[in-house]
């Protein structure tokens, strides 16, 4: 690879690799520190290219992402106004209280407890690590909501 | 998928409701006494290995709507990735920013990535002379970004994926007399900052050239002199 015909003089190629990173506080932000640094002298423009890479990309279903502060999977109810009632529940990560097997009957007081016996995050958790291209196991997946 | 108001003996309250037109030409519902038999785990799996990939829509049993309410159920954050929805839906009070469903509308189409990732950007600190869109709901604009190269994912998740560059396609100038330290980040094709722990190892390099030189001053005048004349 080269940029100009008279490139390779002064190509250099930089190997970095993830497990043998510099410094990991940010885990998925290594650093690396040269061992030489790389001078780019006056009156020149200093390029990069990527030459190569192998990455082991990861699943969707991580804990990186499954605990993301972002996520919510939230019941809202409304009045007839489309107006909130109450505060909404949090079926991402809690679970209904001793009496979520009872939904409520139309016109009864217990419209707005909160009715799962497991969280979301808890059930998608339940796909970690697992194959999903495999058609099993991802059924088993889906079927774990029943 | 539902939500079920007798649960009985269910670990819990959702369940898995197929399409009746899946199997049967009738279009009556599973279960129908005398038609057709119960929708069993077993026909879902034999389903499922048919299908390349799966979609579906999430509804909400019309039996959380109790005395007159309307329960809607809304989905935001990271984990809509799993679903081919973008990460930039974050926040549920806000209209436009998360996806809902309730008794009377439906999802919009999830499809799970069983796939994983489909493409990955390769950020480095020392870049920014290459411009970007940014992502989500404020795509209209163009900014200055750090990102390197996108590159395509064509393996599953766990299982390494390998590119090459046969040529300086893609090269990035900078402006940076002396390079000490490279750091290092990928974001995912919604420009969503990927907090996975990614191996990989990539080889970069690095070269100089003479910046092109400047027109001589006066020299768009002169051409148009010369054009008048």
């Amino acid at each position: 690879m080269v940029f100009t015909l008279s490139s390779n003089e002064h190509t250099i190629k930089v190997v970095l690799n993830s497990k043998m990173a510099s410094n990991t506080s940010i885990p998925y932000s290594p650093k690396f520190i040269l061992g030489t640094p790389i001078n780019t002298p006056h009156n020149v423009v200093g390029m990069v290219c990527l030459e190569s890479c192998i990455i082991t990309p990861p699943s969707l279903f991580t804990t990186a992402i499954l605990e993301a502060g972002t996520n919510r999977f939230d019941r809202y109810i409304l009045d007839a106004n489309n107006a909130v009632i109450g505060n909404p529940q949090n079926y991402w990560s809690d679970i209904g209280g001793a009496n979520r097997f009872q939904i409520g009957t139309a016109g009864g007081p217990d419209f707005d407890i909160q009715t799962n016996l497991l969280s979301i995050q808890f059930l998608m958790g339940t796909a970690k690590n697992l194959d999903l291209t495999v058609a099993e196991n991802l059924s088993d997946f889906l079927c774990t909501f029943y | 998928m539902s939500w079920e108001s007798t649960p009985l003996n269910n670990p819990n309250l959702g369940t898995i409701a197929a399409p009746a037109e899946c199997f049967n030409t009738g279009g009556q519902p599973w279960g129908t006494a005398g038609t057709y038999a119960e929708f069993t785990i077993d026909m879902l799996v034999t389903r499922l290995k048919k299908m390349s990939h799966v979609t579906f829509t999430l509804g909400c049993n019309a039996n959380l709507n109790v005395g007159g309410t309307t329960t809607e159920f809304r989905l935001a954050g990271k984990w809509l990735k799993i679903f081919n929805i973008s990460p930039n839906l974050n926040n549920t009070t806000e209209a436009g920013k998360y996806i809902s469903f309730s008794s009377a509308n439906q999802s919009p189409e999830l499809s799970i990535q069983t796939g994983g990732y489909t493409g990955v950007s390769i950020h480095s600190s020392f870049a920014k002379s290459v411009y970007s869109c940014v992502a989500g709901t404020n795509s209209l604009t163009i900014t200055p970004t750090n990102i390197l190269w996108p590159i395509q994912i064509v393996s599953n998740p766990w299982s390494t994926t390998y590119f090459t560059n046969m040529n300086t396609a893609g090269k990035v100038s900078y402006f940076m007399p002396i390079m000490e330290e490279i750091e290092i980040y990928f974001t995912d094709i919604w420009g969503d900052l990927i907090t996975d722990v990614i191996e990989f190892q990539i080889v970069l390099t690095f070269d100089f050239a003479p910046p092109d030189p400047l027109p001589e001053p006066e020299t768009i005048k002169r051409a148009r002199a010369r054009y008048l004349l």
